[in-house]
């Protein structure tokens, strides 16, 4: 199943590459793209004169032979630092010129990023999801879903200036503004937030009616006729079944975490993969950004089969044979 | 002589039970209402029950008649909409309706406990069978879960379970439904309550597990001396099963007394119209058997007078305008204008 689905995700991100915007001639030529005769040299060198298929082919044959290629500033490194914007040449950054080096290196980093996001979602979301229906029709409910909706309303490129304000400037719990260093230094916690507070709505609402669903069901009147004390009931009687809508929910959560930390990391100046698309888009950097892209689709595929598998530990009727 | 179970507590009408027992459960004018849309459903309405120490007491009428509810009153297990808004429920000294959630988490289970109807639905699909007969015991008998594993265990193997060991580990979906119910009887049993309310244990079983489930549920509790109400509206149950049989149409008692004098001599012409569904005891000659038409009244407007006046053959004026009330007439108790024996010309 795994095998043909990147073949497929690989033709689309490579047609998308190709017929894209994106000229890693010019990128690597900066202004002497003009040059006719330089032009059509380093288009040569780069391979990019062979036809579609051939180009096809080597790129399957680079990704599967596990080193992905180089990134541009490895032929001449010149273009990087007249790339456009901000933020240039960091695509080029540090010591490896390798594709899977610097894909690999950064996705560390927004893995780590997500899984704290993750973390605050499964923890807190869920649980005020659960409150939320528990206290269904109350304030608390109330509370919780609008609470929710601010929060998911509110784009990160917006929360995120305002936490840092807030806890940089006036009260500095935290001394730095940004940057990264490891998962579990102080600077991690502002930016998860930022990242949970996205899909905390989806993750809130999904809980909310996955329980109440459940609420009215034969078999939490038993667990109830048993003389159960709530919390049990709840936690053992209706989380498993309430669960399994949330659990695809927290699926496309999670790709869309590490894919789109783009803001939260541009923000708080985080090196992670989503930053290294921005780079690498806006430096021309075509290998690196054609390699971020393949495996950010690679990603989604594997966390989809990895909630398939899940769903067994959640549902007992589910069997994989 | 009219005589209300309510107002003379100290010599209580004992609707045909041995007069040395002692009541162990008491329903004194139970008014169970769900606010709708439509209006308020009294779907108990004033029902005054006692249940004596140790016996069986069959409780039925047709769908709708607020048997189910009844029993999730004394459970304090209403859905969200309903509410026992007035009336006692007696047991154990302490009045149900009044206790606290606490209070009354400690009864359910350990000292009442409920079978439900639908054992395709009322067990968690997600939790292994053996965990839900055992956790309760954990709460209520303060064992440690290893404890209550085996004696999880030994209640499988009780209830009829083969080979418990490999099944305790099993989810609900790998049994047959009369396998659940007997799950279900386990948890029932488990922390050894005073009463057992059996809602229409067997109705959803094939025909030949019925049988079965109810010598089990039998066997259990009069090795255990409980005490049972045993909802059914299937009247061949109740001759097997049960001691004393009560009677209700739309939220109220409107027979109640031994199993043998109800079955055989129905005062109510409603009660020999549950009965005349019953194929052996048609035969009986000179009997008034007939199937009843139409049907149960609606809960949110009652009608005045009798409420099965509507669909009973011998309504007269009298019927349509008061309320007939529970009395005494040989070992049963009826409410019916005309079984009252002055006025007993129809019969
Ligand atoms: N949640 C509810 N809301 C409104 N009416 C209800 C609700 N549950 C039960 N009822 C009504 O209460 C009456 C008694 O129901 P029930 O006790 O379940 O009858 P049964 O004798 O079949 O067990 C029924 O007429 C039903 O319509
Ligand atoms: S009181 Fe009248 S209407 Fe009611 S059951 Fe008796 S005869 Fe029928
Ligand atoms: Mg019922």
């Amino acid at each position: 199943m795994l095998a043909p689905t990147v073949i497929i995700v690989m033709l689309i991100t490579f047609t998308l590459g190709y017929y894209g915007p994106i000229d890693p001639v010019r990128a690597v030529l900066g202004e002497e793209w003009e040059d006719e005769a330089r032009y059509a040299e380093v288009k040569k060198a780069l391979g990019l004169d062979r036809p579609f298929v051939i180009q096809f082919l080597d790129y399957m044959g680079t990704m599967f032979g596990g080193h992905w290629g180089q990134s541009l500033s490895a032929f001449g490194g010149v273009a990087s630092d007249r790339a456009v914007g901000e933020g240039r040449g960091a695509g080029f950054s540090g010591t490896s010129t390798g594709v899977r080096e610097m894909v690999l290196g950064r996705l560390a980093i927004s893995a780590q990023l997500s899984f704290w996001a993750l973390v605050f979602l499964t923890v807190f979301a869920i649980l005020l999801g659960v409150l939320a229906a528990v206290k269904q029709n109350t304030t608390v409910d109330y509370a919780i879903v609008t609470s929710s909706i601010i929060a998911s309303s509110i784009p990160a490129y917006v929360i995120g200036p305002v936490l840092l304000i807030i806890f940089v400037l006036k009260i500095p719990v935290f001394k730095t503004v940004g940057g990264w260093d490891g998962m579990f230094s102080r600077q991690a916690i502002l930016p998860a937030i930022v990242l949970a507070t996205g899909p905390m709505l989806v993750i809130v609402r999904q809980t909310r009616a996955g329980i109440v669903e459940v609420l009215g069901k034969d078999f939490v009147r038993t667990a109830r006729a048993k003389g159960m004390p709530e919390r049990l009931v709840v936690a053992r009687h209706m989380l498993r079944t309430a669960m399994i809508p949330v659990l695809t929910s927290l699926g496309l959560v999670t790709s869309g975490l590490l894919t789109g930390s783009l803001f939260v990391e541009q923000i708080f100046n985080i090196p992670g993969i989503g930053k290294l698309a921005i780079q690498t888009l806006m430096s021309g950097d075509h290998p690196v950004f054609m390699g971020v892209v393949l495996f950010q689709a690679l990603i989604i595929v594997t966390v989809n089969l990895l909630t398939d598998l899940l769903y067994g530990g959640l549902d007992p009727r589910v069997t994989y044979d | 002589m009219a005589t209300d179970t309510s107002s003379q507590p100290e010599i209580p009408l004992t609707g045909g039970a041995a007069p040395d027992r002692k009541p162990l459960l008491r329903i004194h004018e139970l008014h169970t209402q769900f606010e709708t849309k439509q209006g308020t459903v009294r779907a108990v309405d004033g029902l005054s029950l006692d249940l004596y120490e140790g016996e069986v007491l069959g409780l039925v009428g047709e769908s709708g008649c607020g048997k189910t509810m009844t029993a999730l009153s004394i459970m304090g297990l209403l859905p969200g909409n309903g509410q026992a808004v007035a009336g006692e429920i007696n047991f154990e000294g302490k009045n149900l309706l009044q206790c606290s959630g606490e209070e009354m988490k400690k009864i359910r289970g350990a000292r009442i406990a409920m079978v439900f109807q639908e054992p395709m639905t009322a067990l968690t699909p997600t939790m292994t069978i053996g965990r839900q007969i055992s956790e309760a015991m954990e709460i209520h008998l303060a064992l440690g879960r290893e404890e209550a594993r085996e004696r999880a265990l030994e209640l499988l193997d009780h209830v009829g379970i083969p080979s418990p060991r490999a099944r305790f580990d099993n989810y609900i979906h790998q049994f047959s439904g009369g396998m659940r119910q007997r799950v279900m009887i386990a948890i029932a049993f488990s922390c050894q309550p005073r009463l057992l309310l059996a809602d229409e244990p067997t109705t959803a079983l094939d025909v030949t597990v019925q049988a079965q489930i109810l010598d089990l549920i039998k066997h259990l509790a009069q090795e255990a001396g409980m005490t049972a109400l045993f909802i059914t509206h299937d009247m061949g149950i109740v001759a097997g099963s049960c001691d004393r049989v009560a009677v209700m149409y739309a939220g109220r008692m409107v027979e109640i007394g031994p199993v043998d004098d109800v079955l055989l001599n129905p005062r109510h012409p409603y009660t020999q119209g549950l009965l005349g569904s019953v194929p052996s005891l048609e035969s009986k000659p000179g009997d008034r058997l007939y199937s009843i038409s139409g049907l149960p009244p609606d809960l949110v407007s009652l009608p005045t007078g009798c409420k099965f006046w509507l669909r009973c053959p011998l309504a007269d004026d009298r019927c349509r305008e008061d309320e007939p009330e529970l009395e005494q007439y040989g070992q049963s108790q009826a409410a019916c204008w005309k079984v009252m024996p002055p006025r007993d010309v129809a019969a």
